[in-house]
């Protein structure tokens, strides 16, 4: 649009234009209506009522045409904006390697913390996905002894009857099994259920995908229903639509399918099924049975003090009713999300997130170091720009549009990290960690926060630049040479980088140290010989085999059936595994005849009840004396094998066989000891791989002591065990043609021993990421500091050279300069890794916290990484032609 | 003496201020001179008035003025501009890019805002004008039976 040039440089306002064109518009309607014979005056009148509202019009005009302005303005605005982000994106491919590097370090900082923004937002900030969720509240039963119970069923139920202010009472108990589910192929299979009560979805608010949820009819009917999540109704019946109504066999009964809600239902904790836990009649055992997670909702409108009042007075009447039970019992609650996510949890997530926060900073810290190096060369064209009239303003704006470009490239880059991280970290963390309310997902939220985090960065590193470069005297920057001089914040920029290289090598000491203690917990002799072992649960229901014989004769058929398989050498039985759970427990021992331990000393041993076949299968030696035989059974001499740690321990030098040991269960007091007969001594067995003290192990036939939850060890003729599970389950279904056999973790020796060192693991493969994250960010740091200070002496080293100086002088130069930064941050880095070192001492196995390897690994990783870091600005130095640098000006 | 009048002098007569003169002068106008003037007038239709105006500078660019006396002395007329619109209507089709307005100097010598038919606005203009076309058949129908 053009307008005259005296409008676009004076900027003539739009209401002096509007008048001026009115009036003209009056004059010439004035003279056509005087030509026409009318009086002057009469017609200058009637022109301008002619005009009709005279103020509205020229309002309205007005109005329209600051309306155009506006958006002339910013039609202006806007070209000129492309045309910057066309000009920087041109700037950026000329000069690749630094777009490359300055994009990864955003990258790597923004992904970095999109990726615990999503982990705060999981566990601070979204609310739970139920409608409502500040009405949700989790009560548990107050006693003297214990501030928070689980609840006991018939106080549920009346809490639910009597309560003024809450609309429902819902209960679960969870961590109490699986259930066998009866495949349609004979197998059966162990799913976990939680029991619920009739009102616990009701009072969460769940929604079903498919069917409906437990409704209080369902308790009079005494329904044996479930209710599926909706991922195993899509893994185990391929989302069938007629899943409602349907039947299962689990546990040897028939429930019906009652619905399926969405995986989000799973709170208190995950599991596959709900089964419906009836309670029709009110026995009055039930008053005491205190096994359920109580939730609740409340009703709109109530506050929790309001609540909390109400519940203390229905707890007072409880406990006024039946005094032997409710006494000093009273109702504890909490909002829901609070008592779900936890207090620590979400200081740990606040902390990581102020952590990635600071170095977020240090990547900003790093490319504007950067971008400072690269401004100095252009420092002449920024010059001319202003000298040709684009305002101070104009040209910090076409500076801060680069940054912005480039943080926009960074933040592209760091979703697709922050993604990443999402993807691998929930297998790298332990389980349990994380409750199962914190669902850590990629969503639009986390791209929204990288969004407005590159948004913020861009502004962040480019403005201190762009202010330094537009802030020299135009003349002076065009006519003198590149010596511009930014002492003060050189020192500032080298004390960072410093504490960069520090932070660095702490890290990397502490990686190191945790990766020897993981290699060498793997590296541990777990004592048994075995190479691949397969292992799972098998517990059978108690009421299908009542006795010791009908149990014996069960373990005798599975053995048999077992064996028949291809590939199978030898089956064993054990109630604990190496490295895994144990069965039955801490038993007191002693032996027979020597003065009792102390209170306090008494020795504990881990019983093991074995088959006789369970040594061989492991290939784990009797040392002394002999193994299990079918000479021990019931009814004959009780006997056991001890491990070579109780041999030392409570034998000393002592013969052990024939000796009589006394066992008497931990916990349990009244119970009297069984003695039995030492006849073997067995190879020790590493119980966690990082022990200090051996633990003591005493193994009992189990002919002489069945009982029904055992673990099966099954090793093949060579390979992989894993290969056998299918035909092991066969051959137990075989024998289980009822399918009332829970078959469940099937795991390999292997795997269990890899569980064990699972907190290991994630605290190595923590340290180790973020000490390679502060490796790259310090060398990147110490690049760009040489780049600008190598920049910086361009003319210094010239000179040196036109003086004679050989280019192996100059590059000792550079190197001096960059061995000192380095030097010094690697200084200050080692102290401090030996003075922190010792903390880190409860967490190290089989490594020292001053191990002299790990300080000259680390020492040679940083020699080699600044080299690399130094490489490019150094070998620029030397390649400086003298004549050319002092012509130029 | 209009002639010389000051036109910011004219402008300050443009002011908000209600006067016993200008409401007279008004009601005048609307009850008395205006169903004097020989012309009946037609009201014009919404929107025809803005393809009127590019129809006006498809022959030339004018000011606001002239574009006025072109569309009375073509109709002859018949068509009565109601000038409180026409000005906002140019003003539109200057925001919408149909128009371009560049000051130049009018015919008095003095300063006049000139308005001029843009590519865009020549598009416009032949769609208004099929679509009147369109409409003005289709009415002639009805009327014919």
């Amino acid at each position: 649009m053009r307008r005259s040039l005296r409008s676009w440089l004076w900027r003539v306002p739009v209401s002096e234009e509007v008048d001026e064109e009115l009036a003209l518009h009056v004059e010439l309607r004035t003279r056509e209506l005087v030509e026409r014979g009318m009086d002057p005056a009469a017609a200058r009148r009637m022109a301008i009522d002619r005009l009709g509202d005279v103020a509205r019009l020229k309002r309205s005009c007005v109005d329209l045409g600051r309306k155009r302005e506006r958006e002339m303005r910013l039609t202006r605005w806007i070209e000129e904006g492309r045309d910057d982000v066309t000009f920087a994106i041109r700037q950026l491919r000329r000069a690749p390697a630094f777009t490359l590097v300055a994009a990864a370090t955003l990258a790597l900082g923004i992904g970095a913390n999109s990726a615990i923004f999503a982990l705060v937002d999981a566990t601070l900030l979204r609310p739970l996905p139920l409608p409502d969720p500040d009405r949700l509240v989790m009560a548990w039963e107050q006693s003297p002894t214990s501030p928070r119970g689980r609840v006991a069923v018939l106080n549920m139920l009346d809490w639910n009857d009597r309560s003024r202010t809450f609309a429902r009472f819902g209960g679960c108990a969870n961590n109490v099994g699986g259930m066998v589910m009866a495949g349609a192929d004979g197998t059966s299979e162990t799913v976990d259920r939680q029991w619920v009560t009739s009102g616990f979805f009701d009072a969460l608010g769940v929604r079903p995908v498919a069917g409906r949820t437990f409704i209080p009819d369902d308790d009079v009917k005494r329904l044996n229903g479930i209710v599926m999540t909706e991922s195993f109704w899509r893994s185990r019946f391929n989302a069938d639509a007629a899943i409602v109504g349907r039947g299962l066999r689990l546990d040897g009964e028939m429930y019906t399918v009652v619905g399926v809600v969405p995986d989000a239902a799973q709170l208190l904790a995950r599991t596959s099924i709900w089964a419906l836990w009836p309670f029709p009649e009110r026995h009055p055992a039930l008053r005491t049975a205190y096994g359920l997670r109580v939730v609740g909702r409340m009703k709109p409108g109530v506050t929790l003090e309001q609540a909390r009042s109400d519940m203390a007075a229905v707890a007072d009447g409880l406990a006024r009713e039946f005094p032997q039970t409710n006494t000093g019992r009273s109702v504890a609650m909490e909002p829901l999300h609070g008592a779900l996510v936890g207090d620590e949890l979400r200081v740990t997530s606040l902390l990581f997130l102020g952590v990635v926060g600071v170095v977020l900073l240090i990547c900003c810290a790093n490319v504007a170091n950067l971008l400072l190096a690269r401004a100095t060369v252009r420092s002449r064209e920024l010059a001319i720009r202003s000298a040709l009239g684009a305002g101070r303003r104009r040209v910090i704006r076409q500076l801060l549009t680069e940054s912005l470009v480039l943080s926009a490239i960074g933040g592209a880059l760091g979703i697709g990290i922050g993604a990443m991280i999402l993807e691998i970290a929930p297998s790298m963390i332990p389980a349990g960690l994380l409750p199962g309310a914190v669902t850590l997902g990629f969503d639009a939220r986390v791209v929204g926060f990288c969004a407005m985090a590159a948004l913020v960065v861009g502004v962040f590193f480019g403005l201190a630049p762009a202010w330094q470069a537009t802030g020299l005297s135009s003349t002076l920057a065009m006519t003198s040479d590149s010596r511009t001089t930014t002492g003060r914040g050189g020192m500032l920029r080298g004390l960072l980088v410093g504490a960069e290289v520090a932070t660095a090598v702490l890290l990397l000491v502490g990686a190191g140290l945790l990766l020897r203690t993981l290699l060498n917990l793997e590296r541990v002799d777990r004592g048994y010989g075995a190479e691949s072992v397969l292992t799972m649960i098998v517990d059978p229901l108690g009421e299908k085999y009542p006795t010791t014989e009908a149990l014996m004769q069960f373990f005798g058929d599975v053995e048999r059936e077992v064996r028949a398989v291809p590939g199978v050498v030898s089956v064993g039985w054990a109630s604990t595994l190496p490295m895994g759970t144990s069965m039955d427990g801490n038993w007191f021992t002693e032996i027979v005849g020597d003065a009792p331990a102390a209170e306090r000393d008494r020795p504990v041993a881990d019983k093991q009840i074995i088959s006789p076949e369970y040594f061989p299968t492991l290939d784990l030696p009797v040392v002394t004396g002999r193994a299990f035989s079918e000479v021990d059974r019931e009814g004959s001499v009780p006997v056991c094998i001890v491990n070579e740690a109780f041999a030392q321990r409570l034998l000393g030098g002592r013969n052990p066989i024939g000796q009589r040991v006394s066992m008497r269960p931990v916990g349990a007091p009244g119970r009297a000891p069984v003695v039995r007969e030492i006849v073997g001594v067995a190879r020790q067995v590493k119980a966690r791989p990082d022990e200090a003290d051996e633990m003591l192990q005493v193994y009992v036939p189990l002919a002489q002591d069945a009982q029904d939850d055992m673990f099966m060890v099954v090793r093949p003729a060579s390979g992989d065990a894993t290969v056998l599970a299918g035909g092991v389950r066969a051959a137990i279904a075989r024998v289980d043609k009822e399918q009332l056999v829970s078959v469940r973790g099937l795991m390999t020796l292997d795997e269990i021993a890899r569980d064990a060192t699972a907190r290991h693991r994630f605290r190595a493969v923590l340290v180790v990421t973020f000490a390679g994250l502060a490796l790259l960010l310090a060398m990147i740091g110490v690049f760009g500091i040489l780049a600008y200070s190598v920049q910086q002496r361009m003319r210094d080293f010239a000179v040196r050279r036109a003086l004679g100086a050989s280019s192996s002088d100059v590059l000792r130069l550079v190197l001096q300069s960059a061995g000192r930064l380095v030097g010094a941050g690697a200084l200050v880095g080692l102290v401090l890794s030996v003075v922190l070192g010792q903390t880190l001492e409860r967490l190290l196995f089989g490594v020292a916290p001053l191990d002299p390897l790990t300080f000259v690994a680390v020492g040679v990783m940083l020699t080699v990484t600044a080299g690399v870091a130094v490489v490019a600005p150094a070998w620029r130095a030397t390649r400086i032609d003298p004549a050319r640098a002092l012509r130029t000006d | 003496m209009y002639l010389t009048a000051d036109w910011r002098a004219l402008a300050r007569n443009f002011s908000p201020r209600l006067s016993v003169k200008g409401i007279v002068a008004q009601t005048v106008w609307v009850i008395i001179l205006r169903p004097m003037s020989s012309k009946t007038p037609n009201a014009l239709l919404h929107g025809t008035l803005d393809a009127l105006i590019l129809k006006t500078l498809a022959g030339g660019p004018r000011h606001g003025y002239a574009v006025a006396r072109f569309i009375e002395d073509t109709t002859g007329d018949a068509l009565m501009v109601e000038e409180g619109s026409l000005y906002p209507a140019l003003y539109r089709l200057e925001r919408r890019g149909w128009v371009d307005a560049e000051w130049g100097i009018s015919e008095l010598g003095r300063r006049a805002k000139v308005y001029r038919l843009t590519d865009e606005g020549r598009v416009q203009l032949a769609a208004e004008m099929a679509a009147w076309r369109k409409f003005a058949t289709g009415v002639a129908k009805v009327f014919a039976t």
